[in-house]
């Protein structure tokens, strides 16, 4: 079983081991010493998995995965599994059974549209069915799901900032659709397997140093093009935010759905004037045409799916997150922003920055701030 | 080089004061050739930088690490430094006795300082068309806030447009506002109006009476019609100076921020009113307004507007192009589709705003929301005690134009 190495009665007493105590999630969870991931050579996985590879109270972490992480270390054990193929239920869950891990952390869901659509449906929705057997069959305790506010999807009758109790509409573009199923599925999960802790963190677009998805292309690319006339508000969260919710999460014994999402808003105009880069504006009619022709174009990354969600809301309110999970983000969505900016700005210099704290409450030194891309 | 050595005999002055003259213009192109000496080395030395800048971005000079690119700038910098400081002293030098020979002559000198230089090379850029791009965005960001509000309001542009609805308000309209002091100091307030106008004039004319009149000068948001809200510039212009779509859950929000928030209970029919049916008040909704006070506590304002119906006074509906384009209706008044663009421009009407005294309806709890009877009858109670000081004004106003 796993132990809470830090937290006996004796060391309570002492002051610092209290302090120590305090860097550690707030929560009463349970410490996982042996977490299995999926998902992890994304970029927010990879974030994750850089942050738990750093805690000293983590022993091994299980990726199961089609192609090995990045990141090497001794505590990183890859497992090579097609969530795709049939059968994967059956080898996920015999390795957990094997390694006898009782938290897992699914991070293979992507994030936006992109360009091989039914392979993205493929992992999003067998791959989560298959997790999820998997974790009834291994009998999991806890099951952290790192998901994205655009399973609400950009509909004009959005309310400024949507709960986490608001309907799921499995209409509008098939990224949302195939969000909306696997969130239904989640549901349903927790519904029949009581035993097993679901905790869904769905993440505002993740801006940062180093965030490539389809937003920060969006906002480095050469041309931007925009719908005509409408300036919706955008929300992000910077990528330290992230990885620090994305542990919070882990590490507690929250249940439940909770929006993690940057502080603030800004109108898309805004960013688009920080960014400094050329802003197309298109008409409504022709939008949905000159969207895709750009993306079959290979001028932007952005289908015409993507088109509602620069007409109109979807921001989603963070408040549940920072009352029960404990989860106060550090910066503002302009904040994260601008990082994504400035960092591009100094790639194309010749310097290239790290996600800078990796959720640790400690800011990096000036000097270990830059790394010499060549 | 003072008054002594004019003061002599005046006879020798001529000669002198054109030797004098020769000697200044030697300074003065000395000091000129200095100045364009020093401005070619800081563009050489710039150019240089850029060039290493460049090199390094590209990869063709090897530097082993930043520190070796930093030693090689710095080193740059500091003999740019040196030569600099050198070439303004000299220049400086020249500058100073070329002044006290100015100060003899009574005579303006033809010489331009270099500031002429400096103002035409800053056009020359500033007609840049990589450089126009830049300034388009500067100017854009200098029109907004660092920081928005969470539901977009935007003070800068608040402040930039605050102006045109002063003019509306103090001038054009000349609204006249009652019983300002029934909105509350502090804490949230609904405030209730009838709607009509076309555009939600009346809304930016309350929050201006608010803004101006009010001793603690509050910020009003007011809640917009979906289709106004979704329509292409409109709703995103009125979002940034306080417009909200109108929907349960932001007005819930607002109010449990402890804002004042306008609501128009009668939506899109009370906008579309024909003007035949003006000062008539449309169905108030589902009294969705009562169901958020009881939930919220907060007090509720009822507000008369007397004018803002004979701004557009509209004679029809289209609804057929209408329906294609995606909104409700096409307003078709005396000037509008006739005129084009122009026939947009509101009529100069007389305004009262009537604010009433607030309704506490704490009173009945949180849990009497569920109670559709109770709050359908305080919807039908409110819209007709709108109604009753709408009648009772237009019982005293003798013209449309002048109150």
């Amino acid at each position: 079983m796993s132990k809470r190495p830090r937290k006996s009665p004796e060391e309570n007493s002492n002051p610092e081991q209290d302090e120590r105590n305090d860097e550690l999630p707030p929560t009463t969870g349970e410490v996982h010493s042996k977490i299995a991931m999926t998902g992890a050579s994304s970029f927010r996985g990879h974030l994750v998995l850089k942050r738990l590879a750093e805690l000293p109270h983590v022993r091994e972490i299980h990726v199961f995965d089609i192609k090995a992480p990045i990141l090497q270390a001794p505590k990183i054990i890859f497992h090579r599994v097609d969530l795709t193929r049939d059968g994967a239920d059956d080898l996920i869950a015999s390795l957990l059974l094997k390694n006898d891990i009782k938290c897992l952390v699914h991070g293979a869901l992507f994030s936006g549209p992109g360009r091989n659509g039914s392979l993205r449906r493929e992992v999003e929705t067998i791959g989560t069915f298959h997790i999820l057997n998997a974790l009834a069959e291994a009998k999991l305790e806890r099951c952290v799901v790192l998901g994205d506010t655009f399973v609400y999807g950009a509909h004009s009758q959005n309310p400024n900032f949507i709960s986490e109790s608001h309907p799921l509409k499995s209409a509008g573009p098939d990224f949302v659709r195939a969000r909306v199923d696997v969130e239904k599925q989640l549901i349903e999960f927790a519904k029949d397997y009581p035993n097993c802790e679901v905790c869904t963190l769905r993440f505002a677009p993740i801006l940062g140093p180093n965030s490539t998805n389809v937003r920060a292309r969006y906002f480095l690319a050469g041309i931007i093009p925009k719908v005509l006339g409408y300036d919706p508000l955008l929300q992000f969260i910077h990528e330290d935010d992230a990885t620090a919710a994305a542990s919070l999460a882990i590490f507690s014994n929250a249940r439940g759905t909770f929006n993690t999402v940057g502080k603030g808003v800004l109108p898309l105009s805004t960013g688009i004037h920080m960014s400094g880069r050329f802003p197309v504006p298109v008409a409504t009619p022709v939008c949905k045409t000159v969207f895709s022709l750009g993306f079959m174009m290979r001028i932007w990354d952005l289908p015409s799916a993507m088109v509602p969600f620069f007409q109109y809301l979807c921001v989603a309110d963070g408040h549940k997150a920072e009352k029960s999970l404990g989860f106060k983000p550090r910066y503002s969505s302009r904040q994260a922003l601008k990082a994504l900016i400035e960092a591009a700005r100094l790639r194309s210099v010749g310097f290239s920055m790290p996600s800078s704290a990796l959720g640790e409450e400690k800011p990096l030194q000036p000097d270990e701030g830059f790394v010499r891309v060549y | 080089m003072s008054k002594k050595n004019t003061s002599p005999s005046s006879g020798n002055t001529e000669t002198s004061s054109t030797r004098k003259s020769r000697e200044q213009e030697d300074l003065l192109s000395l000091s000129s050739n200095v100045f364009k000496v020093r401005r070619t080395l800081l563009e050489q030395f710039s150019r240089i930088e850029r060039d290493m800048e460049k090199r390094a971005k590209m990869n063709r000079e090897q530097f082993a690490s930043r520190e070796e690119l930093n030693s090689v700038i710095d080193r740059l910098h500091s003999f740019r430094g040196e030569l600099d400081s050198v070439l303004l002293k000299i220049e400086e030098r020249i500058q100073s006795s070329a002044d006290s020979f100015q100060a003899l002559q009574t005579e303006p000198t033809e010489y331009t300082p270099a500031g002429g230089q400096g103002s035409l090379d800053e056009i020359v850029t500033g007609l840049n068309p990589f450089n126009l791009r830049r300034k388009y965005h500067e100017f854009s960001l200098s029109l907004r806030s660092e920081e928005v509000d969470a539901f977009g309001f935007d003070p800068i542009f608040d402040r930039f447009v605050r102006p045109i609805f002063e003019f509306l308000y103090t001038k054009y309209w000349r609204v006249e506002t009652y019983g300002i002091s029934n909105i509350p100091r502090n804490g949230a307030c609904l405030m209730v109006g009838n709607h009509s106008g076309s555009l939600p004039y009346d809304a930016t004319m309350l929050k201006m009476a608010v803004l101006k009149e009010h001793p603690s000068h509050r910020e009003v948001r007011f809640m917009v019609e979906d289709f106004l809200f979704h329509f292409p510039f409109l709703g995103s212009m009125m979002n940034r100076f306080g417009g909200v779509r109108a929907s349960q859950e932001n007005a819930q929000q607002l109010l449990q921020a402890q804002m004042p928030v306008v609501v128009f209970p009668e939506g899109v029919k009370g906008l579309g009113k024909l003007y035949r049916d003006k000062y008539h008040l449309a169905r108030f909704g589902r009294g969705g307004f009562i169901r958020l006070c009881l939930r919220t506590g907060a007090p509720l304002v009822p507000v008369a507007f007397i004018g803002p119906e004979e701004i557009h006074p509209m004679l029809a509906r289209e609804t057929f192009f209408a329906s294609m384009m995606g909104i409700p209706y096409v307003p078709i008044t005396p000037t509008f589709p006739w005129l084009g663009p122009a026939g947009l421009i509101p009529l100069p009407s007389k305004w009262f705003i009537h604010i009433l005294p607030p309704i506490d309806l704490s009173e009945y709890g949180p849990e009497a929301e569920k109670d559709r009877v109770l709050v359908y009858r305080l919807a039908q109670r409110v819209k007709n005690q709108i109604q009753e000081v709408i009648v009772e004004q237009l019982k005293n106003r003798r013209s449309i134009w002048f109150g």
